[in-house]
């Protein structure tokens, strides 16, 4: 029977450990074009606030300050689970691996869950631009600015999310497979940065969105 | 949605790169053994990576504007025109240099192979490349000098517009020295570089004449600021293409092009778009503005010279892709190293077999080193 640890190899590869710091490297890349991507957005966001400081202040004070701390607690709790699982990876131990997999699954999901319920909160508060939008007051475009960058950014971050929890189902397909090893756990620890990015842009977006208008409430 | 599609291809084409010159380097083949082409490929990638991400992010906001009719950039809905045009040039313009790099690491190649010398100042053409996309990130404003910006950061710009002139100089100095005194064999990828270092040198130094703040005001939309961006990409990059398409052309087909219609068709090309574009200078310095169909009188004679050049230069592109296709059938069978160089791709047969190598090759000599292969490559 060949060896496990061959089968891994790709044949581009020279040997595992290159294999490895190759996916390592590629996956630090990427997460500077989500840098830059996101970046974009947070300057957009930067420019108006600028722009229109009051607007942006009233947007903020109405957003549910409840649920975005408690939607950064579940998900800096996920990033808590996804560091377990790689944890478990290294060490080999696959039961607790595919256990916390389905705990940061579990988690992130519940993040979502929240999310799409204050979504439908300010949808019945009239609260979409473009589809139901209606706010009274001279403000009334600013907020309705904020919002924009409200849906464009927290709803990138959600498909980011759905990604996420796409990956770690697939990973979690492959544990049950017993794809990986002590030896060999690369994609698990590069999902892992993905999940642990992701966690971070949000606990950015919670600090522009949900805090500067908390006190005004 | 299309633009996002190949975007993402960008991003990971970028990302490709990157990976692969950190971490699968053949073993001995150090960061300064490096051919100056994997080089400029590595500071291009860095500009994808970088800038793609932000077009994206910008067209998304155009759509979400556009579908919902919010207001992101329309100033009629309360957004701003000028974030757009920062953020489409904050990729659009480094977009160029991922258009030039690509063309400078193809002559950095052809120049030592044909001179049959290392090339001139190695680590400054290496270094320049990555100064170049490093630099490029900063100078996208000199596109606004006119949409309103402030004169001050309108003089930033200015000046950083000329610091990217620098690394690309100091690469026009390093090929040229190059090609001093060494033996040069003027085959149809050398005829393609020094057109190249010709054009790119007059579309270079018409672009400081473009990045000074007060003349680029009286200059701004006309036909100087397209007959200069076309002597970048057109006679830079695409120059650069097809001498890159000719010199690997026996190793990406196994077979040899045509050489005297090669070389006739590359001077056909120089001087079709000579006789396009030089006079486009002499159009926008009188004042013609650019998407107009109609002009006066007196500028007949500089556009039918256009004219007739833009249709020699058609001629010139037909013909290598003509010849070209011909080639893969009927051309000659091309032997591993035709050109007798150092690089490694050379030291395998044409066309590639599958893994490209039988045997991974152990590097011990550093880019451009004649000296080092001189037996094997049988030069006298």
């Amino acid at each position: 029977m060949a060896d496990p640890l061959e089968l891994a190899v790709r044949e581009q590869f020279q040997n595992p450990v290159q294999q490895r710091e190759t996916s390592m490297v590629g996956m630090w890349v990427f997460l500077i074009t989500e840098v830059m991507l996101f970046g974009g957005l947070f300057t957009g966001f930067a420019v108006y606030r600028m722009e229109y400081p009051l607007g942006f202040d009233l947007g903020s004070a109405q957003m549910d300050f409840k649920m975005g701390a408690i939607n950064t607690a579940v998900l800096i709790c996920s990033s808590f689970a996804m560091a377990l699982a790689v944890n478990s990876a290294e060490r080999g131990r696959k039961l607790r691996l595919a256990g916390f997999l389905v705990l940061t699954i579990v988690l992130g999901l519940l993040f979502l869950g929240i999310k799409f319920d204050e979504y439908y909160l300010h949808f019945l508060d009239h609260k979409a631009p473009g589809i139901n939008f209606y706010q009274s007051g001279p403000q009334a475009s600013s907020i309705e600015m904020f919002y924009v960058f409200y849906y464009i950014m927290t709803g990138l971050h959600a498909l980011h999310m759905f990604v996420g929890i796409g990956l770690l189902s697939v990973l979690l397909l492959r544990t049950g497979l017993g794809s990986f090893s002590a030896e060999y756990h690369t994609p698990v620890e590069i999902t892992g940065l993905y999940w642990h990015f992701v966690d971070t842009v949000w606990v950015f977006l919670f600090a522009i969105f949900y805090i500067p208008g908390a006190h005004m409430r | 949605m299309g633009i996002l599609i190949s975007g993402f291809s960008s991003i990971l084409t970028g990302l490709n790169f990157i990976a692969t010159i950190h971490r699968m380097r053949a073993p001995g083949l150090t960061w300064f053994r490096l051919p100056i082409f994997i080089w400029s490929m590595y500071a291009t990638s860095v500009i994808l990576v970088l800038a793609t991400p932000v077009l994206a992010i910008t067209l998304a906001m155009v759509a979400v504007e556009r579908v919902f009719h919010v207001g992101i950039f329309d100033p009629s809905l309360g957004g701003d025109p000028l974030l757009f045009q920062h953020m489409f040039w904050f990729y659009s313009h480094p977009a160029v240099y991922i258009m030039v790099l690509p063309a400078m690491a193809v002559v950095s190649e052809i120049i030592p192979t044909f001179s049959r010398k290392p090339l001139f100042g190695y680590k400054a053409v290496a270094f320049s490349s990555v100064a170049i996309a490093v630099i490029g990130f900063l100078v996208w404003g000199h596109h606004m000098f006119v949409a309103g910006i402030s004169v001050y950061s309108a003089m930033a710009f200015s000046l950083l517009s000329y610091a990217v002139a620098v690394p690309s100089a100091i690469k026009v100095f390093n090929w040229t020295a190059t090609l001093y005194q060494g033996p040069i064999e003027l085959r149809t990828p050398l005829l393609y570089a020094i057109g190249f270092i010709a054009l790119f040198t007059i579309g270079g130094t018409t672009g400081l004449v473009l990045a000074a703040l007060g003349l680029d005001v009286h200059l701004t939309d006309t036909y100087f600021v397209i007959a200069h961006f076309h002597y970048i990409m057109v006679g830079g990059a695409v120059m650069a293409f097809l001498g890159g398409m000719h010199y690997w052309w026996p190793k990406i087909s196994g077979r040899m092009y045509p050489e005297t219609l090669a070389q006739m068709s590359a001077l056909t090309v120089f001087i079709g778009f000579n006789l396009t574009f030089f006079p486009q200078f002499v159009l926008g310095y009188l004042g013609m503005p650019r998407r107009y169909a109609s002009y006066p009188p007196e500028f007949q004679v500089l556009n039918v010279m256009s004219t007739a050049g833009a249709s020699i230069l058609g001629v010139g592109y037909i013909v290598p892709l003509i010849y070209l296709i011909w080639s893969w059938k009927h051309g000659e069978e091309a032997p591993p190293n035709p050109w007798r160089t150092t690089g490694l791709e050379w030291k395998t047969p044409s066309p590639p077999p599958t893994h490209n190598f039988e045997k991974t090759p152990l590097v011990t000599w550093g880019a451009y080193d004649f000296e080092a292969q001189k037996e094997e490559l049988h030069l006298g």
